[in-house]
């Protein structure tokens, strides 16, 4: 099969798989109400952020060029917490707000990521990881410290810990979606400098490839989708890290062909798993995130045994 | 990739088959004219109970294990993942919840129209009288709810009268939680305690709840503690506290309901009697 027949097999199962798990849920086949104004901005919040976690996973990973890169590399997850904490502590609840506040502070900790790791006008890609990391650790340091001295307060950022597609308004949902899919339409329009800057960056430079500027539009295009899905479900990993690698086992390295497929894939694996973790203990809620892992990982085993360059990139 | 879809589509299929064999018998019931209430606090939960709004209780969550009767009404998740098919499910007229611990869900709630009132949850025995008011003026029950605090209240002053037969105030230290979670003062386990005749340890701090060093613990030197989660056994245990007053004299409370000290309901009282009994028994021996 030709890539672009696998793509369309996969958008086929994609809505497909949307649509069986519209019947799924905690209280079974639900009646009207429930399913439009519960469960469909859930299986739709799915999609967003399922698309938005693996496009972004698969953009790292090409232009950090490390397998292990997710799209919460630099750090996004304990900004966006961060975020959200301080607004508790001076007692703001407003759902809204706490989401600018969570959207705000990622896209301000990946603009820090940035400029630290910018020397001469170049950001290498080691210190560009190093200060994501850096950075993550320093909010998530911040958040831990003021969740032990402010005990109660912060309870309710427990949520941006443990991710969950639960909470979604349709408002929030909206604006994520199209954050998302702005995100995901101008990563398309780099696939091919990103499949050359995968086979490093000088011989892009000898290619015509304007390094710096592309890397900087791809990096803040990723963030962004990454912030757009931490702010509205809190940190579902694995799905970022994961999908990319499996979408490279079935159709290639490309990135013309990675990144729609990623995006796929990665609202297929989070739908399935949102559906598991509603379905399999009710009304009691499974963490989506420790599924997608559950699910994810023996198929990836799977993957690297009978496929070889399941590994490459 | 045709294995990966088919996959995935078995998984799917295996789903609605595992949710239509283990579906117990959630009927959608339909909305009368009675009151339907779904509490998403154990605390209210007890609350309404004491009210004698049992019957008119839907769902509660799973938390909510306090009266007996409570474990048996329909389950909506817990309190910080309630669940919103279940709620909606279940046509609640009246949801009430605990302003510290859902506010995402609440926002939700009311978007669809589901009328929620948010309690305030209590620091204070004070704020637990207006509480108990504010739940009851919320059903309509604004008398019964003057008579549970009318209740508590003579009984909270039985227990202080009695504490001033005390010589003198013996400290404690309240462990609520492993490693070595307290309370201070703005607390109502902290006053509850006080009242009784002890003096908490960790009074000094202007906060509900602290994780505080076992070092702070063993330098303050507490005559008695008060655990609900380690046992006496565990406690004198652990390393250097066998300096400590309470273990040396043995005067250690374990095995303590901590739903008394800790739901701030009506129910707190009854743990202010509990404790003094067994409080008193320790400083005379």
């Amino acid at each position: 099969m030709r890539p672009a027949q696998r793509l369309f097999w996969l958008l086929l199962a994609t809505l497909a798989i949307g649509g069986i798990s519209l019947l799924l849920g905690a209280v079974g086949i639900p009646d009207w109400n429930i399913l439009v104004t519960v469960r469909l901005p859930r299986i739709i919040l799915g999609l967003v952020v399922g698309m938005g976690l693996a496009s972004s996973g698969t953009v790292f990973q090409g232009i950090l060029r490390n397998p292990l890169a997710d799209p919460f590399i630099l750090g996004t997850t304990g900004a966006a917490t961060a975020g959200v904490m301080l607004a508790n502590l001076f007692g703001i609840h407003n759902y809204y707000f706490l989401y600018c506040m969570a959207l705000g502070f990622a896209l301000l900790s990946i603009a820090l990521v940035y400029r630290i790791a910018l020397i001469d006008g170049k950001s290498p890609i080691q210190t560009l990881v190093l200060a994501g990391v850096i950075v993550g650790l320093f909010f998530n340091s911040l958040v831990f410290i003021v969740f032990s001295v402010f005990y109660r307060e912060s309870f309710n950022v427990l949520f941006y810990l443990l991710g969950t597609l639960a909470g979604g308004d349709s408002v929030l949902i909206t604006v994520s979606g199209i954050l998302t899919i702005a995100g995901f339409g101008v990563s398309w329009l780099f696939a091919r400098e990103l499949n050359v800057l995968t086979q490093g960056e000088e011989a892009a430079l000898h290619l015509g490839v304007e390094v710096e500027s592309v890397k900087r539009i791809l990096f803040v295009t990723a963030s962004t989708m990454a912030a757009a899905c931490v702010a509205v479900a809190g940190m579902i990993g694995f799905v970022g890290l994961i999908v990319p690698h499996m979408m490279r086992a079935i159709i290639g390295a490309d990135h013309r062909y990675l990144l729609p497929a990623s995006a796929l894939g990665g609202a297929v694996l989070l739908m399935v798993t949102d559906a598991m973790a509603r379905t399999l203990a009710p009304p009691t809620e499974i963490p989506v995130g420790a599924l997608t892992a559950l699910l994810g990982a023996p198929y990836f085993i799977y993957l690297l045994h009978t496929r070889q360059q399941a590994g490459e990139f | 990739m045709k294995k990966l879809l088919l996959v995935l589509f078995l998984l799917m299929a295996g789903l609605l088959i595992y949710q239509l064999l283990v579906r117990r018998g959630t009927k959608t019931l339909p909305s009368g004219r009675g009151e339907r209430i779904i509490s998403l606090s154990p605390t209210l939960t007890e609350v309404l109970f004491a009210l004698g709004e049992g019957e008119q209780i839907v769902g509660v969550t799973r938390y909510c294990t306090y009266p007996p009767e409570a474990k048996s009404k329909e389950k909506v998740g817990d309190f910080l993942n309630p669940d919103l098919e279940k709620i909606t499910q279940l046509r609640p007229d009246l949801v009430l919840a605990e302003r510290w611990s859902s506010t995402k869900i609440v926002n939700r709630l009311r978007g669809m129209g589901i009328s929620v009132v948010e309690i305030p949850s209590p620091q204070s025995i004070h704020e637990i009288y207006e509480a108990i008011q504010t739940v009851g003026e919320d059903i309509g029950k604004s008398e019964q709810a003057r008579a549970i605090v009318a209740d508590m209240q003579r009984r909270v002053d039985i227990v202080t009268r009695r504490a001033a037969n005390l010589s003198r105030q013996p400290s404690i230290y309240i462990e609520i939680d492993l490693p070595s979670w307290t309370v201070g003062r703005a607390s109502y386990t902290h006053q509850a305690v006080t009242l009784c005749g002890a003096r908490n340890i960790f009074g000094d701090v202007e906060k509900a709840a602290l994780l505080v060093s076992r070092e702070a613990i063993i330098q303050r030197n507490p005559e008695v503690i008060l655990s609900f989660e380690a046992s006496a056994d565990q406690i004198r245990r652990r390393p250097g506290w066998g300096e400590i007053s309470a273990v040396r004299h043995g005067r250690i409370i374990d095995h303590f309901d901590r739903d008394l000290f800790s739901r701030g309901n009506q129910r707190l009282v009854e743990g202010m009697e509990k404790f003094q009994v067994r409080f008193e028994a320790l400083m005379r021996e």
